[in-house]
């Protein structure tokens, strides 16, 4: 991960919590960009933000074809409002859908430059996603 | 010097009529158009076909060709016939070049950029259906261009409901319409419950299922012949059965026959 630039959060870098939470194939593309943006709820200016701890998305429950994104949509560390914003989907991006909490999605998502074959390898890429999800169906 | 199409799968162009070995000069096509040079006895029929990109004269069985559709009809299955041989007739597979580039192609035509094709994951069977009814010409642009066959189906219902004469295609139940050659054929996708049925696509727009575009009428086998993408993993040939009176039957879980009417 050297040379990317990580947005720090009460002291820990958000790109070791978003491996930390998926250990399980935590490729280097998955950490967050350079310019990751603060999670829903970021509070008021100067206050530190409640910061949520990475929730694995469970593997096992992703679908085996994806979903296309209708819009841009912020993928977040954790089902929580404080989560850290890990990186961001643009419309039509594919998307495997997995096991949901507490108004989230979990996802699995191709790398950028890798195939969107997420459901033979499983080593995508997960995070969450708020729901209603801008999705539509292909095929 | 009349213009037919071939309507079988594969059909041998002969140096002379008759089947004797050594007589073959070349394969022609299922959708392939040829010029008709004149009837020979035997039910042969003189022919100039493109062969491997070049003009030949030859002969052929003549009940292996069938006579024009309307215009419009047979430029969706002309365009149908270009993406059928761009995929080597079923056998392109789509994850492999340059078969994978075609399908990007697919995706960057309804307007997705993120997809180039080597997205195994991703059924791309719409957006096949969309470039090739695209590439029909302007008969055919106000058709429901998307990646899911749930939305120009439910649009092509919709339609029809609303007598919108603009669009290409309205939607039929099986019963209501007997399939041609250039309309679109639609089934389930049993894979993803619950089942859909036409009440459920006249209703709603986003369902998994898939559709076909019909390029062979088969009376007497009592089938019809279509090609769409992501068949088998290419653009290939689906098989439907045909019920009494030549309508849809309902097996393969098929719902609905859109029809083309962009030559009414």
């Amino acid at each position: 991960m050297a040379g990317v630039a990580v947005r720090r959060r009460g002291g820990v870098p958000a790109a070791l919590l978003w491996c930390a939470s998926v250990a399980l194939g935590c490729a280097p593309e998955a950490t967050p960009p350079a310019a990751a943006v603060s999670g829903a709820g970021g509070g008021v200016a100067g206050a530190a933000p409640a910061v949520a701890a990475p929730v694995a998305v469970d593997r096992a429950t992703c679908a085996s074809e994806a979903v296309l994104l209708t819009r841009a949509v912020p993928v977040l560390s954790a089902p929580a409002p404080g989560a850290d914003t890990v990186r961001s989907l643009p419309r039509g991006a594919p998307v495997f859908l997995c096991a949901g909490r507490g108004g989230h999605r979990g996802v699995m998502f191709p790398a950028p430059g890798r195939r969107a074959d997420c459901g033979q390898r499983g080593a995508c890429p997960t995070g969450w996603l708020r729901e209603p999800l801008p999705i539509e169906l292909a095929g | 010097m009349a213009t037919m199409f071939v309507d079988v799968e594969s059909l041998n162009l002969r140096k002379s009529p008759s089947e004797a070995a050594g007589t073959k000069i070349g394969s022609l096509f299922l959708t392939q158009k040829v010029e008709m040079l004149g009837e020979e006895p035997g039910g042969w029929a003189r022919v100039r076909a493109a062969v491997d990109g070049s003009q030949k004269e030859g002969f052929v069985a003549g009940r292996f060709l069938r006579a024009p559709e309307t215009p419009n009809r047979e430029a969706l299955v002309a365009s149908v016939g270009r993406e059928y041989m761009r995929f080597d007739r079923g056998l392109g597979r789509e994850s492999v070049r340059p078969f994978a580039g075609f399908v990007g192609e697919m995706w960057k035509a309804i307007g997705n950029d993120n997809l180039d094709g080597t997205d195994t994951g991703v059924p791309w069977s719409a957006a096949a259906i969309s470039f090739m009814v695209r590439n029909a010409g302007p008969a055919y642009a106000n058709f429901r261009f998307a990646a899911a066959h749930s939305k120009f189906v439910h649009h092509a219902i919709q339609a029809r409901e609303e007598e919108d004469t603009t669009v290409p295609f309205w939607g039929y139940r099986l019963n209501e319409m007997r399939p041609r050659i250039g309309d679109i054929v639609v089934r389930d996708n049993p894979e993803h419950g619950p089942n859909v049925d036409f009440d459920i696509a006249a209703r709603l727009d986003s369902y998994r299922s898939h559709s076909d575009i019909v390029v062979r009428i088969d009376s007497a086998k009592q089938r019809l012949l279509a090609i769409g993408g992501n068949v088998g993993q290419s653009v290939s040939v689906a098989v439907y059965d045909l019920a009494a009176g030549d309508f849809l039957d309902d097996t393969r879980h098929t719902f609905a026959l859109l029809r083309n009417r962009t030559d009414d």
